[in-house]
Formats: C-alpha cells, structure tokens, sequence
C-alpha cells in the first residue's frame, strides 16, 4: 500500500478523523487517548515522513465562492501585529484563563487583573463545563484590557462553525487563535457529546492564518512519536503557525531535545514553553501522583515542603521560567495555573499567575 | 469504527436512516412527495407512529428555573396586550459595520428582530456573537439557532451568553442539511435537534419558539408534533410560509385540537423583487398565498405591489385571531439588506409593531 493510501486509512482509523496526525494524546505504549484503541498514526514514524500540507485542504467549496461568503482572506490585523512583534522581541509571557465559571462578571474581572500579560490564552479544556462562548469570553477579555488569544478546538464545531468563530474573533479584535484538535469528547467533562473533528489543529491554524489572526499552536514533546514531533511542529508551520507552545515538560531537558529537534528541520517557529502555577499543597501532591502528568519535580517538593505554599509556589514557578527562557528557541512562557478546589471563582488562580507574571519581567529585566 | 463512548442520555432512539439523525421527526424538509430534502428515498419518519412523544428523561438536567432575560419579559408583556410584529434582520454574513445601518432602519417599528440561518451564506458570525452586535443597537433580538454545525458543548455555550446578553427569545430549529446550502464540505453535526434545544434554551433563561412547516408532510401529524415541542419547552410555534390564511387556520386549529396552546407567528413574506421572490422559491416546503408571486410579477413597481401584498395578508392573518403575531421576512438583493430592512419596517409599522 502507497504511503498516501497507508496515511488515508490511519486517518479512517483515528476517532479524531486526523489528517495530520498524531494529536498529542498518544499514550506512551502507543495507546489512543480514548481508551481501548490504538494510535493509527503513532507507530510508524517513517510514514509520518509521508506528511505533508495541502493548501487546498481548507479552501471553500466552489458553491461558496460563487455565493459570495466564502470566509475572506483578511490581511494581518492589529492586534496580531502587535502580538507577533512581542514573539519576535521574545518578551511572551501568556496564561490560560483559569476561570470556570460562567458568570461574566467574573470572566471581566479576570481579564482586567491579567491585563499586564501579552496575551490570555481562553481556550476550551477539557475539564470545562458551564461556560460562556468563545467569542463572548474575548468580547468581555477585551473589554476589560486583556490581549486575548482564543484557544478553539475542533472537538465541536465543524468546518462553517469554526470559520465563522474566527470570522468574528478577528472583528470584535482578539489578536490571535490558538488551534487546537482538542481531547475527544469521551475524555472530557462532557463525554455525551457528539465529536465533532470535521478540522485537525494543522487545518484550523492555516485557516487562522488566512483570517488575518496570529496562529499559534500546541505540540506535546512527551508524546509518541517522540522523533516525531519537533517535525510535527515544522508541519504546522508549513500550514500556518507561527509559534508553538509545548505542554508541560517534567525535566528542562525534554524542552531542550524538542528545541534542538526543531532546529533539524530547518523550521525557525519560535517556541514557548509551559510553567505550571502550583499554589497548594494538596494540589501539588494530587498531579505530581498522576501518572502521565507531567509535573516539574522540583516544583512538587518545593510546594509540599513550605509552609507559604502560595509563594513557594510563585517561586519555583519562576525559577523554572528562567531556566526555560534559557533554551535557545524559546521566546516565552505560558502560565498554567492550577486552581484549588475551594478556589471556587478561579481569581485566586488568577492572582497567582499575575503575581508569577510579575516576578518572571522583574527578573528578566534585572 | 467503533468508538467507545459513555452511555447516550437520550431515551427516545434515533431513527436509523434519517440523515440529520434525528429522534422526534419528521422535520420540515419533507418533499411534497413524502421524500427527504437530502435523499431521493421517502423520510423513515413516514411510516412510523406519529407524533414521536418528548420523553422528560431526555432533560437530564434539573428543572427549568423559570428566570427569563429583561427582553424576554418585555416581549411576554406585548403579547399579552396585542400581536406580536417580527421582522427578519437582513444584514451581509460576516460584516459587522452592516449591523448599524439594518438595525436603524428596523428601530422603532417591531417588537423584535429574527436573526436566522442562510443557505447562501453558511458561515455566519456565532450566534452570541451576533447577539452582542445586535444588542448594541438597543433592538431585541429573537437569535435564530440551529444544530447543524455544532454539538451540544458548543450550543449550550452559546445559550448560556445569549442569557447573559439579554436575548429575549431563542428561535430552535434542527437545521437544513449541509448537503442543502453553499457548504456541503461541512460535517453535519446533528448532536442535538429542534426538541432537544428548546429544553435547554429555556434553562438558560430565554424565551422559546420552534419552526415547524405546515404545508410539509405528513400535514395531518404537525399539529400534534406542535405539541410535542411544547411539552418539550418550547412557548412559540414561528411557522414556514403556509398559503392562504385559511390554510394557515387550518393549521392553528389542528394545534388547537391537539392539545397545544403556543402563539403562532405565521411567516409573511416581504419581496420587493425578482431576486427575492427565487430565494423565497427555493425555501423549502415553503407555500406562498394564491397568486402571490403572479401579482408581483404582474405589477409595474415591485416594490409597492411586494409591500402592499405583504401588509394585505399580514393584516388578514391577525383578523382571523387566531394568531399571536406574524414574522416579516424575505430575501433581500446582496448589498440592499438596509434598503430591504426599511421596507421590513414599513410593513412591520403598518401592522402595529412597535407601538
């Protein structure tokens, strides 16, 4: 079977319905993020060589050309200008929206306290619930002085829902979106609904690119095929993206073997990389148990040992962005809080990663 | 494939060959001729028991709250005092600056306006994010929402923001088909359908109303399908043009003798020319009053004719009492929405809206 042929029927295997695959929720046997399945596309890295962007994989059909309201190709807007200029200083430093409630009035407040950020990332985890939409998240974000990028994910909405959600991101001046394939549904707070898949993230990210939004996307180095994925990356790129955050990395030097990887291909995507915000005791013990969670050790001990777990917290956070920023290729840092459980709002999340924000530009300009 | 997936809430089964995947069928895009608006083949609905009965089980959630947005309640507060007067919202897919120009020409003259779905243009702006746009403008928005092109995360999302921006009423219909439309590369997404949404608009806290299309069939069985989707949730039936008034007393009847209260909003169509009146032609299971399209064509000035038209059997239509308001829509020509959306406003002014 031809390599084209072999990669059409990994896709037909994959309930992601992948065409650039594998997603980064590829076990480390090579098992599929839903359970009981294989990864079609992890076990092979030399027909992932086979890979490459098709343009015309997301260009409308005739019939909407003809109609006139095909998605317009937009030139680059403001906001992502601004952003991209902040990557090429290599100043980045982004945070989730740690925010789980539905209430605007909290999502406003949260915007406004992580204003000083280069970016919010309001995305769609997994782990969400009740929430507001997309567009209206980054309405109020915007409004209260946040730089938002909106985190989309492919899991639900298809291909004319996802080209109107950009459509409007880039009116109401969000600078950017991060594409994501996002977790099947049955890994999910909401594991009755339908996945949806009808993109990937690499399709979503060139068609980011083709509404005049900034394109970032994710890549995880801790996922099979571990070779792979710096190529991965460099497809994305090829497709659109113009930064890739890595997920959380357990040691510097995974971050390292990914950003030198990078380099081999010959694709200059500057990267960022993950620091997670730990501010209590019984947060750090729960994920430095899970296996497959890939917690920083040293920021594990130091907010089990403390006693101001919230500061200890803060800095080994801090410290462990210094030493990412350390790695050539790295242009920033994404703040990724973990919220308490009694933490009901998310704001003293929040705060957390402000403060952390803080600390990281202190000491970069000392 | 086989995809292992926690077990499906939903009680009353899917219906094996139906391309929208549908549980309470038929929708309203049956032929004349009993076939799908997809498939040459009949709908599998037909010959099945009908109405398909709402199984409460199928709201898993808790009880409907019954909060309902500022706009809602100033909506409810007009319907108790007269008809109520909708008028579509026509404005370009995707043009945010479009928005001010309809939204001025529509202000002062109806109660609401219905932002709905497009067969020309698919990829529209997400419906809280035209909410917000409408908003500004100070009119009520009555959000048109369908569940073709997302599942149920992505809609309750939007619901849960339509609440929160001050929508007053949440137009549920399943979808046309993407096979129907300038898109049919989409994935049909079909988690949820008109039945299943309403449940879940009015736990957001907004006001409800489904479609249904009483010229499509099985004609006989809509009626009890109307009530159905009351049981279901929703408070207001916005029916497909439906012909002669007579026809469209007909209809009210047979929700009445099935057992279902809900306003009817028959539809009214506005053409002002040739190029609306082939949009309207190609709606489906659409049925214009006798003559209708005749005395357009027949006329000297279009536009006149396609207004007096409109405000002559709106007019008939709330003297029959039978109705609780009328919905003004049309196609407008690319580039005229705000011209259109002026003449809208004439109609909807002359059968009291906004008052």
């Amino acid at each position: 079977m031809s390599i084209e042929l072999r990669l059409r029927d990994a896709s037909a295997h994959c309930p992601k319905h992948m065409v650039y695959g594998p997603c980064g929720g590829v076990r480390a046997d090579d098992g599929c993020e839903v359970p009981g399945l294989r990864c079609s596309f992890a076990a092979d890295p030399h027909l992932l060589r086979g890979l490459a962007f098709a343009p015309a994989d997301i260009d409308p059909p005739d019939s909407a050309r003809d109609s006139g309201d095909a998605l317009p190709v937009a030139p680059r807007r403001p906001a992502a200008t601004v952003f991209a200029a902040r990557v090429a200083q290599g100043t980045v430093i982004t945070a989730d929206l740690p925010v789980l409630a539905a209430g605007a009035a909290v999502v406003s407040e949260a915007g406004a306290r992580l204003a000083e950020l280069t970016a919010v990332i309001a995305g769609e985890p997994p782990g969400l619930r009740e929430a507001l939409s997309p567009t209206h998240r980054a309405l109020l974000l915007t409004a209260a002085g946040a730089t938002v990028i909106a985190g989309i994910t492919c899991r639900d909405r298809n291909r004319v829902a996802l080209e109107g959600e950009l459509a409007a991101l880039g009116d109401l001046g969000a600078a950017g979106v991060l594409a994501v394939t996002g977790d099947h549904p049955s890994s999910t707070a909401r594991p009755d609904a339908e996945p949806v898949f009808d993109l990937d993230s690499t399709r979503l990210a060139a068609l980011v690119r083709r509404t005049g939004l900034f394109a970032a996307v994710v890549e995880q180095p801790a996922a099979p095929a571990i070779s792979f994925r710096p190529s991965r990356l460099a497809l994305k790129a090829r497709a659109g993206a113009e930064l890739g955050i890595l997920n959380l990395c357990r040691d510097i030097a995974d971050l390292a073997r990914f950003a030198h990887g990078l380099v081999e291909t010959g694709a200059a995507v500057p990267l960022i990389a993950s620091v997670p915000v730990v501010t209590s005791r019984a947060a750090a013990m729960r994920l430095g148990g899970l296996p497959g969670v890939a917690l920083p050790a040293e920021i594990v001990a130091a907010v089990s040992t403390a006693d101001d777990t919230i500061e200890a917290g803060i800095r080994a956070a801090t410290a462990w962005a210094e030493r990412a920023l350390a790695v050539p290729g790295v242009v920033g840092v994404h703040l990724s809080a973990v919220r308490d459980e009694d933490d009901t709002t998310g704001l003293a999340a929040v705060d957390a990663v402000a403060h952390t924000a803080a600390r990281i530009r202190e000491s970069a300009a000392a | 494939m086989n995809v292992p997936l926690a077990p499906a809430a939903r009680i009353a089964p899917r219906i094996a060959g139906c391309p929208k995947a549908m549980s309470y069928g038929p929708c309203g895009g049956v032929n004349a001729d009993g076939t799908c608006e997809v498939h040459p083949s009949p709908c599998v609905f037909l010959t099945r028991e009908l109405p398909v009965r709402w199984n409460a089980a199928d709201d898993t959630a808790e009880a409907i709250t019954g909060s309902i947005t500022a706009a809602g309640l100033e909506i409810q507060q007009i319907a108790r005092r007269r008809p109520l007067i909708f008028t579509g919202f026509p404005v370009r897919a995707l043009q945010s600056s479009a928005v001010g120009p309809t939204a001025d020409a529509l202000a002062g003259s109806v109660d609401a306006v219905l932002s709905g779905d497009a067969g020309r243009s698919r990829v529209q702006f997400p419906p809280s994010y035209r909410a917000a746009l409408i908003a500004a403008t100070g009119l009520r928005l009555w959000m048109g929402f369908n569940a073709r092109d997302r599942n149920r995360t992505a809609l309750e999302r939007e619901l849960a923001s339509l609440a929160a921006l001050d929508v007053a009423g949440v137009h549920c219909v399943t979808g046309d088909h993407t096979q129907t439309g300038d898109r049919p590369d989409a994935r049909p997404v079909f988690d949820l359908e008109s039945t299943t949404m309403l449940s879940r608009a009015r736990r957001a806290g907004v006001l409800t109303s489904f479609a249904e299309s009483p010229a499509a069939p099985p004609i006989a069985a809509r009626g009890a399908r109307v009530a159905e989707k009351q049981n279901a949730g929703g408070q207001f039936c916005l029916t497909q043009y439906a012909g002669d008034v007579e026809e469209v007393a007909d209809f009210v009847r047979l929700c009445r003798a099935a057992g279902s209260a809900v306003p009817v909003l028959p539809g009214v169509p506005l053409v002002v020319d040739r190029e609306g009146a082939e949009v309207l032609a190609s709606f489906h299971a659409a049925k214009l009053p006798a003559g209708f399209i005749d005395r357009l064509f027949a006329a000297r000035d279009v536009r006149a004719e396609g207004i007096r038209l409109a405000v002559d059997y709106g007019r008939a239509l709330l003297e029959s009492g039978l109705m609780g308001g009328v919905v003004i829509a049309g196609g407008a020509r690319l580039g005229e929405e705000a011209a259109y959306a002026a003449d809208l406003a004439v109609v909807a002014r002359e059968l009291g809206g906004g008052s």
